[in-house]
């Protein structure tokens, strides 16, 4: 009995270890954000269904990935023509070359908070209206009083911002507080 | 540096577009063919949609665990960024792959000038200054100087749990100009809104108040603790005026909690248009709502009430706990009424809110503290993990909310969905507070669930609750309210769940459950002066 605590602890604690990485994948491989979670809903069920067939010697992250590209493959047949604005094989290119997906998004994780609390208040309060209280950036213009351009311009700078904080920080870690 | 021409702007503008979902097919184009042309574009391109997915599943449950953020060393790492962004490394691409759109490189001011800059030093240093609760533990009801209640919940994406704490007057606070005789200082606030000129503009945790300043509390709570140790709660709409004496109040109009539970904080006055109330170690409430009377209600210990008015004003009349006296305009004398605790129940309770399922994580995410033990009352060789679900917007449930409660789900294997009206135990592991322990304390549950929530267990102990209404059940609240079995620490709490159709027919679709939960309980005392 300890033996299946067990299972279920491990698979707990592994799913919650690559969460970041697989949402990741399966957010650059998907036009629709409001699918994503979706897909990854069903691939972490899919793969609890399937954890007794997971080799440990294989990376984990690897093993999920590989269901939720499958899930993936499946949604896209499902959507037909429009899965995604960028055609099969560019998408295949940037998948093909993801190895470096877990050092990006831990990178990420490890900077965002400071990061974003570089930015100016304003755009702070923009990202948390567009990611906290608003789904799509029309109902952030509308939660702010400003129009839908002026959010996607915003967001811009925020982003061009916040990647150029991320990779100064991985540069210079010293100076992270 | 490179001169290899810069597709910056583009490259941003595309994949915002992408994120956005809001292409046209001439960008998906032009996007698809800079993809394809190099290696460090579709680099940038993963590393873009990676800060996409980390921002859509971040909360502010973590900005909020980060307020150890140390101002000084923020203002040096932004100084920092500005020398870096003279020197900051855009993404080039090799000059033979397409026609170049040439970007000026922009200067550092304009890169982040000066006025962003101390937005950004200014916005830190508030946020070191200001000890806000973190989101998930809201106080209606404020804490007296020196008590911590801490809330634990297990789990590895917990986070640290921060400890209730409320600043002494030696934590940093905006400081007025006649600091040298500020008599208080306001420690807590649960949505407090204030008017009263310069003095409530911008009003937070751990200013100084000054005596002879009137100040109305237009919303919300707000503790105020003298410099004596006193304790003053208040509760929107409420005007006061804090008075020369370090030790003293005057309240306008609202209602009032007054607490001194401290040596130093003896003597506590609070003065009305009708009433003078000396504090001689006790908590009362004070309520001069009606514009021509005032009351006083005595909760525990001792007061002296007298009509300010009044010849006796020497002799004043002493009440103890359970007493209640009402002071009219025009009238010096002082009228017994009924007792009513009731009426500050606000002020004296304190409501910790707990996280609920799925808090704090995203679509599709394990919810670490939630299992599914038993089917049929036969205990699962191995408990089931439940994930965050139910799709936004979806017509049948209730939309989630990270920062409260959302849906999880499980779906039963075949194997499992055998009989009609099979029950599916979900369970949990609760920590209270020693909050729990305190006569009054209770959970106040809010639930919901796919579909039929059969009983509750606290500790072993059987719960009954109120049926749901069939046509319900994922769209709205049912609320409960539970004071038996409570106890601090680690409490395994566990709700059994049935899944049908409304012909009372097996499903094979998801279990799912909703719960959002609090817990109400008196004020504690604090441990120690202050």
């Amino acid at each position: 009995m300890a033996e299946h605590q067990d299972q279920t602890s491990s698979f707990v604690s592994r799913i919650v270890a690559v969460q970041p990485r697989l949402r990741a994948y399966i957010r650059m491989m998907i036009f629709n954000p409001s699918d994503v979670g979706d897909i990854l809903q069903e691939a972490v069920a899919a793969g609890w269904e399937h954890y007794a067939d997971y080799d440990p010697a294989r990376p984990f992250d690897a093993w999920m990935i590989g269901i939720a590209r499958n899930r993936i493959y499946e949604y896209q047949r499902e959507q037909k023509k429009r899965a995604h604005p960028l055609k099969q094989e560019v998408l295949e290119l940037i998948e093909s070359e993801a190895d470096d997906l877990e050092e990006t998004t831990s990178q990420i994780e490890d900077a965002l908070e400071s990061c974003l609390g570089k930015l100016s208040a304003e755009d702070y309060h923009l990202v948390q209206t567009r990611y906290e209280r608003a789904e799509t950036n029309r109902q952030t213009s509308k939660l702010l009083g400003i129009s839908e351009p002026t959010v996607s311009r915003a967001l811009s700078r925020i982003y061009a911002r916040l990647l150029i904080c991320i990779k100064q920080q991985q540069r210079s870690p010293e100076v992270q507080p | 540096m490179s001169q290899a021409p810069q597709l910056t702007a583009e490259l941003h503008k595309l994949c915002g577009k992408l994120r956005d979902g809001d292409m046209t097919e001439a960008e998906s184009q032009r996007l698809g063919e800079i993809l394809q042309a190099s290696g460090e574009v579709r680099r940038f391109y993963r590393t873009f949609m990676a800060l996409a997915s980390a921002l859509e599943t971040r909360t502010s449950l973590q900005a909020s665990v980060d307020q150890e953020a140390d101002s000084d060393k923020n203002i040096e790492v932004l100084f920092d960024l500005l020398h870096m962004e003279q020197e900051a490394e855009v993404f080039e691409l090799p000059a033979e792959s397409f026609v170049p759109k040439a970007q000026p490189r922009r200067s550092r001011e304009q890169t982040l000038g000066w006025h962003e800059f101390a937005d950004a030093s200014g916005y830190l240093l508030k946020q070191a200054a200001r000890s806000t609760p973190a989101k998930w533990l809201a106080a209606a009801a404020v804490i007296a100087m020196g008590i911590f209640l801490a809330v634990q919940f297990i789990g590895p994406s917990a986070p640290t749990p921060n400890p209730i704490t409320h600043n002494t007057t030696t934590e940093p606070g905006r400081v007025g100009p006649e600091a040298t005789t500020a008599v208080a200082t306001l420690t807590a606030t649960h949505d407090a809104q204030w008017t009263g000129g310069p003095a409530a503009a911008g009003l937070g945790i751990g200013d100084k108040l000054h005596p002879n300043t009137r100040l109305t509390l237009t919303a919300g709570i707000a503790e105020i603790t003298t410099h004596r140790g006193a304790v003053a709660i208040l509760e929107a709409p409420a005007t006061i005026e804090l008075l020369d004496n370090s030790n003293a109040i005057r309240l306008h109009a609202g209602k009032l909690v007054g607490i001194c539970e401290t040596d130093s904080s003896k003597g506590f006055v609070v003065r009305t248009p009708h009433l003078d109330v000396t504090d001689l170690g006790t908590r009362f409430g004070v309520d001069v709502s009606q514009a021509e009377s005032s009351e006083i209600h005595v909760f525990e210990g001792e007061v002296q009430a007298a009509h300010p008015e009044a010849a006796d004003h020497a002799t004043p009349l002493k009440l103890n706990a359970g007493q209640s006296v009402q002071a009219n305009e025009g009238d010096t004398a002082l009228v017994p009424i009924d007792h009513d605790v009731q009426r500050f129940a606000s002020l004296l309770t304190e409501t910790l809110r707990l996280p609920g399922t799925g808090h704090g994580l995203a679509s599709g995410q394990v919810d670490p503290n939630w299992q599914v033990v038993a089917v049929d009352g036969r205990t699962l060789a191995t408990p089931q993990p439940l994930v965050v679900g139910g799709r936004m917007g979806h017509v049948r449930h209730h939309k989630n909310d990270p920062n409260t409660s959302q849906w999880l789900l499980w779906t039963p294997p075949a194997a499992e969905q055998q009989q009609a009206e099979t029950v599916y135990r979900l369970q949990t592991t609760l920590e209270l507070s020693d909050a729990a322990a305190l006569p009054g304390a209770r959970l106040v549950l809010s639930y919901m669930a796919d579909n039929d929530l059969r009983a509750m267990y606290i500790n072993g102990q059987q719960i009954v609750l109120p049926k749901m209404d069939t046509t319900d059940y994922f769209t709205k609240f049912f609320k409960a309210s539970i004071d038996q079995h409570l106890k601090p620490g680690k409490n395994t709490v566990g709700f059994d769940l049935a899944n049908l159709k409304l012909d009372k027919t097996p499903t094979a679709g998801s279990v799912g459950l909703r719960i959002a939960w609090e817990l109400e309980a008196p004020r504690l005392k604090p441990t120690q002066d202050p």
